[in-house]
């Protein structure tokens, strides 16, 4: 059997976003095996009335419906296990789900799969403060490790703008990002160990690379596979100590290349900030506008926030230095914080950007894609040229630090018309993306929705490797079917060589 | 010394160096007139992706059992191998867009090549790998090992953007990219960083990049008691600041400079802008006393390269991560072997205090953690996952500290 045709660089017409997206009707799992579940998480913790199931048929890529066949909730690791073997044994998929706010559709329920949901493993098992580390079930919440760590003056580094409700387990899943990664990196820095149920419903713990075990870099592998690989039950993780001071400018310009100036000469001059973040007009529209307003004047084109953080010792040198470069840049105004309630307000646009966009259109596409920095500037133009050209309102909020871009495209999915110029605008997007030296997705994962596109910057032998990968965790493809890789390349498929 | 086995008659060599040869050319044999008789094992230098991926195709195919190289010096230890492949003429910068804070080279650079070239854009790759600046980046990625500034950076996986690595199916995989946040599909880099070969040979690796700091140094404190010097570490190792390495040294012979007298030393190195490094020290001596020594700038630097090169020359080795909690008691066996036998010039014990990542160097791993047991699910994981990369079982699926 030879491998099949190198993918073409284009997306299929049918790429993604029909209206609304539902699968055939729910799939009822027979009785026997609903009572083998409840045997073994208890009566209350497995979910099988179609009302119940609504909540968990969607998460944060709200364009698709996929109803379980049921939702389960393990109380425990060895719960977890248990549940995992039932359904290995019974031929079943499942999906494991953290708080559903994926927006990628990595949480969906494809195939009918079981949801199996980590509510219920909400503990902090230890706090190792003196060695600034923290082990954890899946459930606990980004947010909540951060607020048990900081009377210890520690904190969880990785802060994706959903942290008041995502989930660690998910966190490890999508290896997630946020607005300080430009200093601290994103989430596969701070596991230092993993414990998890592998698809056949064995419990293990990932080793490191170790040259004297000759292990690789399980843990590394897993952080980041979505889902495909088991479920986490156990995530160990570093903790850092809060940074002595914190320093917070917000600078408003007259125009998105003026920003991008300004970001592009603070990283040349050395100066590496904790977070550089730029909003532009529309989004600060839509944040003044709604109860979220932070007072920027709403003919401000770009506003950008920068925060240094560190040892006290240099921060208002830094401070001084990136304030002289915006506005030198051009800004308009710069406006600086240093204590916590200052700050507060300068991020308050930023943070509540997504929350206020809802005002403006019914329908909101985040998208995500990572740029060089060098290339912002042009991409931002050519990304305003196809929203003008498609008659869409395009509102950009991104990482610019780390070039990672999240153009917005607003819409109503009730109108056909509008629907398909975002599908066509957004996929032309993609293609400035990667044509930029990009890629097509910096920090929300490929789930259901970037599947499609993965072959426009992965090769096809990588492609063959990562489905070849997946099948040696999860050979019979029941564990999150139909994310990540395009189904040609997922175990099963013909064009994978089976790895005997 | 890397001997092919006994029984491999010296047709044998004279065929695999002549098929290397023809696959790679003349030039992709390291040593095309062998005066030794019979010749060592075949060293073979491709020049691109593609003709490291010809050549393991055709090594499969021969059945060769093959061993990467990291700067090409052979492994540390006597391995049964019919052909030693070397990144060394994949070297230069492939890509490198200063603004960005990103590049891409060969393999077969230099760590040492590289920082001259980052130097002249005010820029740092923060990697100090043990055997300091002359080991190839492709070793350096293949052997995954953090080094003394592991604790502030983390290691070599925590800077890797992306790779090309030719497997041993002949295929010529691009893993990742060169953006700082990528996350389009399964993790195959970091898989690969730390697989010392077992996946095939790393071509080309692109990192990000960090700003050279304005200052650099480092701070030494030196005793003679184990016991003392282990909790002064550990004190250090509280304070809430970003040092950029901090660890405990027994040492007694090696290339340290000489520590004034004193078996131990603890050593802290801050970086960064003049205010805050001079913050951060201040704190340090305020906890630790005044240090032995100070070291500025160049000093600085020099001084991490020459541990890190002192830890790569050192045979054996032995690595075990505890909890930095644990590093006091783990820390007893060497200062009663230390005290105990004055004779003992050898031995050497290393420890980032706050990461617990401790080396024995040039003694056993008495005193170290037995290694834990590698559960039946992980090995079954092990060896489907190298079957994915190398189906017939030439690259080396297990190995010890084998880059040099």
């Amino acid at each position: 059997m030879g491998p099949p045709a190198p993918p073409s660089g284009d997306v299929g017409p049918t790429a993604f976003l029909p209206p609304s997206v539902v699968s055939p009707a729910p799939v009822s799992l027979p009785d026997s095996l609903l009572r083998s579940l409840r045997a073994t998480v208890g009566h209350r913790a497995v979910l099988s009335d179609p009302e119940r199931l609504l909540v968990y048929e969607s998460d944060g890529l709200t364009q698709y419906r996929f109803p379980p066949a049921a939702v389960v909730l393990p109380g425990s690791a060895q719960e977890v296990r248990d549940v995992v073997r039932i359904l290995h044994d019974a031929g079943l998929p499942y999906v494991a789900r953290g708080a559903g706010t994926g927006l990628s559709g990595g949480a969906l329920a494809l195939d009918g799969a079981v949801v199996v949901a980590t509510t219920r493993l909400n503990r902090i098992l230890e706090l190792d403060v003196a060695n600034r580390r923290a082990r954890v079930q899946p459930g606990v919440i980004n947010a909540q490790l951060t607020r048990a760590a900081a009377p210890h003056g520690l904190y969880y580094a990785p802060d994706p703008s959903s942290q008041s409700a995502c989930t660690l387990g998910g966190n490890v899943a999508e290896n997630s990002g946020g607005p300080h990664c430009l200093k601290y990196g994103v989430t596969n820095r701070y596991v230092t160990a993993l414990t998890v149920v592998l698809p056949d419903g064995e419990m293990v713990e990932l080793p490191t690379a170790d040259p004297e075990l000759g292990t690789l870099d399980l843990v590394g592998l897993f952080v980041g596979s979505e889902g495909c690989f088991g479920i986490a039950v156990e995530i160990e993780v570093e903790l850092l100590p809060k940074p002595e001071g914190v320093r917070t400018l917000l600078a408003l310009f007259d125009s998105l290349e003026e920003a991008g100036t300004a970001v592009s000469t603070i990283i040349g001059k050395g100066l590496l900030p904790a977070a550089l973040e730029i909003m532009d007009r529309a989004t600060i529209e839509a944040v003044e506008d709604s109860v979220f307003a932070a007072g920027i004047p709403r003919d401000t084109e770009a506003a950008l926030v920068v925060e240094f953080d560190g040892v006290e010792g240099g921060l208002d040198a830094e401070m001084s230095e990136a304030r002289g470069v915006c506005l030198t840049s051009g800004a308009r105004e710069v406006r600086t914080a240093s204590t916590a309630a200052d700050r507060d307000a300068l991020w308050k646009g930023r943070k509540k950007a997504f929350g206020a966009m809802g005002r403006i259109a019914p329908d909101l596409l985040v998208q995500d894609a990572t740029v060089p920095r060098s290339r912002l500037p042009e991409v931002l133009a050519r990304i305003g040229e196809i929203g003008g050209r498609y008659r869409l309102r395009v509102a950009n909020v991104f990482h610019a630090g780390d070039g990672n871009l999240h153009p917005n495209l607003l819409f109503d999915r009730n109108d056909p018309d509008e629907l398909a110029r975002v599908e066509k605008a957004s996929r032309e997007i993609m293609a400035v993306c990667i044509a930029a030296g990009g890629t097509i997705t910096g920090e929300h994962g490929v789930g259901l929705d970037k599947r499609p596109y993965l072959p426009m910057v992965v090769p096809h032998p990588v492609l063959e490797a990562m489905g070849q990968v997946k099948a040696v965790f999860d050979p019979s493809g029941r564990c999150n079917p139909g994310k990540v890789l395009p189904d040609e390349y997922l175990p099963g498929a013909k064009s994978v060589p089976v790895v005997a | 010394m890397v001997m092919p086995e006994g029984e491999r008659v010296h047709e044998d060599i004279h065929r695999i160096r002549h098929v290397v040869a023809s696959v790679l050319g003349p030039e992709g044999l390291r040593d095309p007139a062998p005066t030794a008789e019979p010749p060592g094992p075949a060293v073979a230098e491709p020049g691109s992706p593609d003709e490291a991926a010809a050549l393991l195709r055709r090594a499969a195919e021969e059945g060769w059992r093959v061993l990467p190289l990291g700067a090409g010096l052979g492994p540390a230890e006597p391995h049964p191998v019919e052909l030693l492949v070397s990144p060394r003429r994949m070297g230069g910068v492939v890509q490198y867009e200063p603004a960005d804070l990103t590049l891409e080279v060969g393999a077969g650079m230099l760590l040492e090549e590289l920082d001259r070239e980052l130097a002249q854009h005010g820029q740092w790759l923060p990697l100090l790998p043990p055997g300091g600046g002359a080991v190839t980046l492709g070793g350096l990625v293949a052997a995954g090992l953090p080094g003394a500034l592991a604790a502030a950076y983390g290691g070599p996986r925590d800077q890797l953007l992306g790779l090309t690595l030719a497997d041993a199916r002949g295929r010529v995989l691009t893993l990742g990219g060169r953006v700082v946040k990528n996350v389009a599909g399964f993790d195959l880099v970091r898989l690969t960083c730390g697989s010392r070969g077992a996946l095939g040979l790393i071509c080309r690796i692109s990192f990000r990049l960090h700003p050279r700091p304005a200052m650099d140094r480092t701070l030494i404190w030196a005793g003679d008691d184990g016991s003392e010097m282990g909790a002064l570490g550990r004190r250090l190792a509280e304070l809430p600041l970003p040092f950029a390495a901090l660890e405990i040294h027994a040492h007694r012979s090696g290339t340290l400079p000489d520590l004034d007298g004193g078996r131990w030393a603890v050593t802290l190195r801050a970086v960064g802008s003049e205010p805050a490094v001079q913050r951060m020290l201040d704190a340090a001596a305020e906890m630790a006393g005044t240090p032995v020594r100070c070291l500025d700038g160049r000093a600085s630097e020099d001084f991490g390269l020459a541990a890190a090169q002192d830890e790569g020359a050192a045979r054996p080795q032995h690595r075990r991560r505890v909890l930095p909690t644990e590093l006091g008691s783990l820390l007893d066996g060497p200062v009663a072997a230390m005290d105990g036998d004055p004779g003992d010039q050898s031995a050497a014990v290393v420890a980032d205090l706050r990461t617990g990542m401790v080396r024995r160097l040039r003694a056993q791993d008495g005193g170290l953690p037995p290694l834990p047991r590698v559960q039946d699910g992980v090995q079954r994981l092990h060896s489907g996952l190298r079957r994915v990369f190398d189906p017939h079982g030439i690259l080396p699926g297990s190995w010890r500290d084998g880059w040099s």
